[in-house]
C-alpha cells in the first residue's frame, strides 16, 4: 500500500535516541543565501529516499565528508562538482530520531540493507523506507530518522544522513538552519 | 476561465473485467474503450479515465488492475482523473464494511484526490461534472500554486537560466521548451498529449504551461551548468536514472523524474 499504514504500528513500539549535533549540506554556489527562511532546502513535495512525493522534509548529512560525496554523487560528471559551493549547518536538538545504525531498530520494522539502498527515482510504486517516511510523517512524536548514505557506500565508506519532519518538531525540540557568520536563517521548533 | 477541458477532456473507459459498456452521461466525451492489456501499455493516463465495474469489492479483488492505474496516474505530469463506477452496492455491506473498502481502494493511489466516486449510474454525471469541474480548478490555479511551492523558482539565477524558454508573452512556449531540450515540437507534443499542430498554433496557450512545467524545471539545470554541459548531462547515462540518459527518461514520460533529479542537484540534496 502506498499509504504508510503498514508502519504506523511498529513505528509505535521502534525505540528512538536523542540526537544534539550540527548537520551539514552542500549546494552549489547560486544567489542562495539570499534566501530567507531557506525554503529550497525542504523537498518542496519532491520524493526523495525516506520520503513519498507530497511529503515534506529537510535531509542533511552527518558530516562534511558525507555532504561532499552526496554532493559529488549529484554534480559527478558534469564539471560543477569541482566548482565553488556554499555549506549550510543545521544546529538540531531532537528527542526522539529514528536511527537506522541500530540493529534492533532495523530488526524492529523488518528492514535490511537492500531496503536503505533501494534504487527509489523511477520505481513504480513508493519503496518501503518511503513508506516508512510516510508513516513517520503522519505522527508528531518521532521528528526524524538517521540513515545510512548511499553516495558512501558507493565509495566503499560509511556515512550517515538524517531526515527531518518539520511538523513534528516541537520544543523544547529545536532545529536552527544557520547562514553566514552563524546567522540563524531559520528556526523550527 | 479556461473551459475547453469541459467540453471534451480525452478519455478512457475501461473495466477489470473486460465488460465496459458506454454509460449514456459518457457517450458526449466520446471515451476510448481500453481493455486491462491496453491500460497497461499506458505510460500516463488521458485526463478522464472512467472505471465500469458491477461493485466496489468485485472492483478491489483485482489487485494488478489497480496497481496498474495507481502507476499510470502516478505517471501522468497534468490534471487526470479517474472515475470508479459501480453500478450496484455491495452485498450485505454494513456503512462500516463499506467505508473500509473505499479506504482500501483509495489506498492504492498516491494522488487519491484524483479519485472519484460514481456509487450507481444514476450518479454518473455528477461525477463526470465534478471531476470535469475539479480539473478546470486544477488548470487554473496551477501557476498560482506552482510559484508558491517552488523555492527554486524564486532564485535569480534560476530565473534567469531558464528565461529563453519563454515567449514575448512571459509565458513558457513549447517552441522554446523543445529546442532547449534537443526535443522536436512534435515529440515535445506527444509527451504532453497535445497534438503537433494545436501545440504550433498557439506554443504559449495556457492550457500548456502545466504542462510545461516539468520540462522548464529539467532546463534549471543551467543555472549550474552551461548550455553546452546541460546538453551533454542529457546524453549522459545516469545511475540514478537505471543507468538510462535523462533525455531518455525524458522520452519514456519520466519528465517529472529528471526535473527532481535536477531540483535535487541544484539544491544538494542528500539521498
Amino acid at each position: 500500500m502506498a499509504s504508510g499504514t503498514d508502519f504506523a504500528s511498529s513505528l509505535e513500539r521502534v525505540a528512538t535516541r536523542q540526537m544534539r549535533r550540527r548537520l551539514v549540506r552542500c549546494v552549489p554556489a547560486l544567489d542562495f543565501l539570499e534566501g530567507r527562511p531557506p525554503t529550497y532546502l525542504y523537498t518542496s513535495g519532491r520524493p526523495n529516499r525516506c520520503n513519498p512525493r507530497g511529503v515534506e522534509c529537510l535531509y542533511s548529512s552527518e558530516t562534511e565528508r558525507v555532504a561532499t560525496l552526496e554532493y559529488r554523487r549529484l554534480l559527478g560528471g558534469t564539471g560543477a562538482e569541482e566548482e565553488p559551493k556554499l555549506t549550510f549547518v543545521a544546529e538540531v536538538d531532537l528527542r526522539r530520531v529514528i536511527d537506522f545504525e541500530k540493529p534492533d531498530v532495523r530488526g524492529a520494522l523488518d528492514l535490511s540493507a537492500a531496503d536503505f539502498f533501494q534504487p527509489w527515482r523511477e520505481a513504480d510504486l513508493p519503496t518501503r523506507l518511503q513508506r516508512f517516511g510516510l508513516a513517520v510523517s503522519k505522527q508528531r512524536d518521532v521528528s526524524a530518522i538517521r540513515y545510512p548514505s548511499d553516495a558512501c557506500r558507493r565509495t566503499g565508506t560509511k556515512g550517515w544522513n538524517v531526515v527531518i519532519f518539520p511538523e513534528a518538531v516541537a520544543a523544547p525540540d529545536r532545529v536552527r538552519i544557520l547562514g553566514r557568520s552563524g546567522a540563524v536563517l531559520e528556526e523550527l521548533s | 476561465m479556461q473551459t475547453g477541458l469541459i467540453e471534451r477532456p480525452s478519455t478512457i473507459l475501461t473495466s477489470p473485467t473486460g465488460d465496459a459498456v458506454v454509460p449514456a452521461a459518457l457517450r458526449r466525451y466520446h471515451p476510448t474503450v481500453a481493455t486491462t492489456s491496453e491500460i497497461n501499455a499506458l505510460t500516463r493516463l488521458p485526463e478522464l479515465t472512467v472505471v465500469s465495474t458491477e461493485r466496489i469489492d468485485t472492483l478491489l479483488s483485482h489487485k494488478a488492475f489497480l496497481r496498474a492505474l495507481s502507476i499510470r496516474l502516478e505517471q501522468t505530469p497534468g490534471p487526470s482523473k479517474i472515475v470508479f463506477l459501480f453500478k450496484s452496492k455491495p452485498r450485505a455491506a454494513s456503512e462500516r464494511a463499506g467505508a473500509k473498502m473505499l479506504v482500501t481502494l483509495f489506498e492504492y493511489f498516491t494522488r487519491p484526490f484524483d479519485v472519484e466516486i460514481a456509487p450507481g449510474i444514476d450518479s454518473v454525471e455528477d461525477a463526470l461534472r465534478e471531476a470535469l469541474a475539479k480539473m478546470v480548478a486544477t488548470r487554473n490555479r496551477a501557476g498560482q500554486r506552482g510559484s508558491q511551492n517552488d523555492a527554486l523558482g524564486k532564485v535569480k539565477r534560476v530565473i534567469e537560466s531558464t528565461a529563453d524558454l519563454r515567449a514575448s508573452s512571459g509565458k513558457l512556449s513549447a517552441n522554446n521548451v523543445a529546442a532547449a531540450l534537443g526535443l522536436s515540437v512534435a515529440e515535445l507534443a506527444g509527451l504532453i498529449g497535445r497534438s503537433r499542430q494545436a501545440v504550433s498554433k498557439t506554443p504559449d496557450a495556457d492550457s500548456l504551461q502545466p504542462l510545461l512545467r516539468p520540462f522548464e524545471r529539467v532546463a534549471r539545470l543551467r543555472a549550474t551548468l552551461s548550455t553546452d554541459a546541460f546538453r551533454k548531462w542529457l546524453h549522459l547515462t545516469n545511475d540514478q536514472l537505471g543507468d538510462r540518459t535523462p533525455l531518455e527518461s525524458v522520452r519514456d514520460g519520466h519528465v517529472r523524474v529528471v526535473a527532481d533529479l535536477v531540483e535535487d542537484m541544484l539544491t544538494g540534496s542528500p539521498s
